[in-house]
């Protein structure tokens, strides 16, 4: 690939600092990518079709069906977006298409959604908790159960108070979730897959049980989605309350009811989001995860708010089930009670936990946003300061679960007040999205990857009428929502102004002090960007030894690798990777890479050691989306023999050991091993091979083998006989072993590694615990450039 | 605000059908295609 060099003649007091452009990142399947969107697109069956209920009577199941058919629409317009740019989220396609203050505005609604989407997640959770836990104490009151605990005195059941209790688990879970995002959360899609997986089992049982009881309670279909059968509460009409036009809103009452049911497709941004995770074919496979979403959103939200009507008697629908419908389904199928309430227990669990993820997604993902414009210069240095600690951006993280918090308590628990303003963020951030695209349609002629659908072509002019009547759909809706949604319009106008006034100061602020800061780097740094990182690029020889740097504070990795290591012979390369957090782009040009005032200090805090040490040292910033699949990307295209890190506060070193080894193992070959080094803040250090190799044996095992060997080697025609016969021997039977009884294998091994344990001693090979001059500390230059074609399926391997 | 939702309403309300018509294409259309990559061959 091409690489861009955008800066400056080299100077001979001025250190090399590459940036690269290409983002290191590890690639899901489309059914990771698929559970990951559904973790937010699919918790909104849970609270959607009693909001809707709440506003336009018992005909909302139809519009709720009709907002997830469209969806599928809205969905073709980000496969769009993301065909053309990778990271096809909001802000980045509409800075494309409209400039960077309707980005500004669009990313203003996008915040209130995301803001918005913890809150009604997390109450939603607690709604459903304090309902099951309510019918509990319900129960037991009619069984004379618990009496004492569970009745008044008046012979009446306790209950809690439900609004104030789901507030109040909403609160608990929006601070767990922050503190997990404070120290940093591992980005997992194998969580989102397993919650996907019981959701999955949940709706199986839900649709067949409850298609089950309608047919034979001989259950009737709501009311028809006609202008008659629509009854809209006193709030639903918003500012329409009173006017002489709400007393005859004819077809104008459809469009109000569909913007009511809206916020059910809330979640779509979460695909742009993922988009640059999923494997190669990526196209192919984002389409994929795209109709997979849209199909199960289909089903366990339109077809889940279907069965709640039909099944749930209309005297207790609204009262008492309108904010845990499903758990209504529940209790309304036909069966025992016993049977309907462990069902109940179920949907509860897995509602809390697809809901308690919706709370985490909507932190990691407006987290993820906010980083993009701070990368982008539109948000201030101040919020991008990693946390001394854990190094995550923790005042964004502070920042939005505060307005969650508040939102919370301004709500008091009030699903229903929480999904009027909803809806706002949801229909505003499509429609930008939808009008950039639009505009994209015109302003880049070229080839994309796919386009949405049902393009005319005269001559040489394309009309994307498709899109265009996509647009028309959620613009109207938006308009419409407006007037009809008072709470939202007030609410939403107030947010998007506040943050759209926070982004246009802090860019000016930025601006200048990026000025000043860039003038700074050039003077002191011989900046360079390259798409992708080579050795060529740092003009460094193989064998070199990677040491990554975080805390200016603290350079004890790189002062322990300077000790250890002859900058004539090797060379020594400092990494900072620049986190992009989740949502974060594929591809980082040169001119949108700012250098904050942090990564400043950092670089001259490096220099300033190796010049104590009077070794020489290059630079390398490396935009990653996991740190992990970075350090060993990097590694392996730097051809390093060494990397070496610092102890990290989270995780222990075998634990970085074992991550760095799983995403050596995600490498494609060719790959090389090399040694990872942790070092402690003391200056002691612990070596893990990375990759396959060879296995370093105890004197005594030698022994062992010998002995065996020459007993063997006795016996008639073992005159052949080597030392490597009797280990591929010993091997091959414990593979055999191992595949006909994995525990009892495993069992003996474990009293064999626990034998060998107490055999250690000081000058053993297995545990090498390193001070500062180690004797085993070697960071070999590699006599030859070969790569490892072939490896096992080893990860990480302590020393032994 | 009863004048100005009237004028709106006459604007909006035809929009939004033919919106809709228009996506309901875009959908069926998009659904088959996608259904093909679903269920079709690995490349």
């Amino acid at each position: 690939m091409a690489s861009k060099q955008t800066i400056s003649l080299p100077q001979s007091n001025r250190v090399r600092l590459v940036v690269a452009s290409s983002v290191m990142l590890t690639f899901i399947s489309f059914w990771r990518a698929a559970a990951i969107v559904l973790n937010d697109l699919g918790s909104s069956a849970f609270y959607a079709g009693g909001i809707a209920e709440e506003a336009v009577g018992k005909a909302a199941p139809w519009f709720i069906l009709g907002v997830m058919l469209f969806s599928f629409a809205v969905r073709s317009v980000y496969v769009e977006s993301c065909s053309m740019f990778t990271r096809g989220g909001v802000y980045r396609i509409v800075k494309e298409a409209l400039g960077g203050t309707f980005a500004k505005l669009s990313v203003s609604a996008l915040m209130f959604d995301y803001i918005l989407t913890g809150p009604i997640s997390g109450v939603s959770a607690g709604q459903y908790i304090v309902g099951l836990l309510n019918e509990l104490l319900q129960q037991c009151t009619a069984h004379h159960w618990l009496t004492m605990l569970v009745m008044h005195p008046s012979g009446v059941a306790r209950q809690l108070p439900v609004n104030g209790t789901s507030a109040a688990i909403a609160g608990l879970i929006t601070m767990y979730f922050w503190w997990q995002n404070t120290k940093g959360i591992e980005e997992s899609s194998d969580k989102a897959l397993k919650v996907m997986k019981i959701t999955t089992v949940m709706v199986v049982i839900l649709l067949g049980w409850g298609f089950f009881s309608a047919i034979h309670r001989g259950v009737q279909l709501p009311p028809l989605p006609t202008p008659d059968n629509l009854h809209f509460s006193q709030d639903a009409l918003g500012f329409l309350k009173g006017t002489g036009f709400a007393r005859s809103l004819g077809l104008f009452g459809v469009l109000m009811a569909f913007g009511h049911s809206v916020l059910a497709m809330s979640g779509e941004e979460s695909l742009a989001q993922v988009n640059r995770e999923i494997e190669h074919p990526k196209l192919k496979n984002l389409k994929r995860a795209a109709i997979v979403i849209a199909i199960y959103s289909f089903v366990f939200t339109g077809i889940g708010t279907l069965l709640a009507v039909m099944l749930i008697p209309d005297s207790v629908r609204v009262p008492l089930y309108r904010d845990n419908l499903i758990a209504g389904i529940a209790m309304f199928m036909v069966g025992p009670l016993s049977l309907r309430i462990a069902f109940r227990i179920f949907v509860v669990i897995v509602g809390f936990l697809i809901l308690g993820g919706a709370v985490n997604t909507a932190i990691v993902g407006s987290t993820g946003v906010l980083m993009r414009v701070a990368e982008d210069g539109v948000l201030s240095d101040w919020f991008r300061k990693p946390q001394r600690k854990f190094g995550t951006s923790y005042r964004i993280v502070n920042l939005v679960t505060g307005l969650q918090m508040f939102t919370i308590i301004v709500s008091r628990g009030d699903v229903i007040m929480l999904g009027e303003a909803y809806a706002f963020g949801v229909i505003w951030s499509f429609t930008f999205n939808a009008l950039a695209m639009l505009v994209l349609r015109w302003k880049y002629k070229g080839e994309r990857g796919w386009k949405v659908p049902l393009n005319l072509r005269f001559g040489k002019t394309e009309i994307p009428l498709g899109l265009f009547c996509v647009f028309l759909v959620l613009l109207t809706t938006a308009v419409v929502n407006l007037f009809t949604k008072s709470v939202a319009t007030v609410s939403g106008v107030i947010f998007a102004a506040g943050f759209f006034i926070i982004f246009s100061l802090s860019e000016r602020d930025n601006k200048r002090r990026h000025d000043l800061a860039t003038r700074q780097m050039k003077e002191h740094f011989q900046l360079e960007h390259q798409d992708n990182v080579g050795r060529e690029a740092l003009e460094i020889r193989p064998g070199a030894v990677v040491v990554t740097m975080r805390d200016s504070a603290a350079p004890f990795a790189l002062k322990w690798a300077l000790t250890h290591t002859n900058t004539d012979d090797q060379d020594l390369v400092v990494l900072a990777a620049r986190m992009m957090g989740v949502g974060g782009p594929e591809y980082v040009d040169a001119s949108e890479q700012l250098f904050s005032e942090h990564e400043q200090m950092l670089f001259t805090k490096a220099v300033s050691v190796a010049e104590s040490f009077g070794k020489h040292i290059s630079l390398l910033v490396v935009p990653a989306g996991d740190i992990f699949a970075a350090l060993v990307q990097t590694a392996n295209s730097l051809d390093a023999a060494a990397v070496v890190s610092g102890l990290s506060t989270k995780l222990t070193a075998a634990e970085q050991a074992y991550h760095v080894g799983q995403a050596w193992e995600a490498l494609p070959e060719p790959k090389r091993q090399f040694t990872f080094y942790v070092v402690k803040p003391d200056g002691t250090s612990l070596s893990f091979h990375i990759g396959p190799h060879a296995p370093k044996i105890e004197p005594h095992e030698v022994q062992l083998v010998h002995r065996l060997w020459l007993n063997m080697r006795r016996a008639p025609d073992m005159e052949n006989l080597h030392h490597s016969d009797i280990l591929t021997y010993a091997l091959t039977r414990m593979a055999a072993a191992y595949s006909r009884d994995k525990e009892g294998t495993l069992r003996d091994l474990q009293k064999c590694m626990e034998e060998s344990h107490h055999r250690h001693g000081l000058g053993g090979l297995r545990y090498e615990e390193l001070d500062e001059v180690g004797r085993s500390y070697a960071i070999d230059v590699p006599s030859s450039q070969t790569k490892v074609e072939e490896s096992d399926a080893a990860t990480s391997t302590k020393v032994n | 605000m009863d004048f100005v939702i009237h004028v709106v309403a006459k604007i909006v309300v035809p929009l939004f059908f033919i919106g809709m018509a228009g996506s309901a294409v875009v959908i069926v259309v998009s659904f088959a295609e996608d259904l093909k990559e679903l269920f079709g061959d690995e490349e």
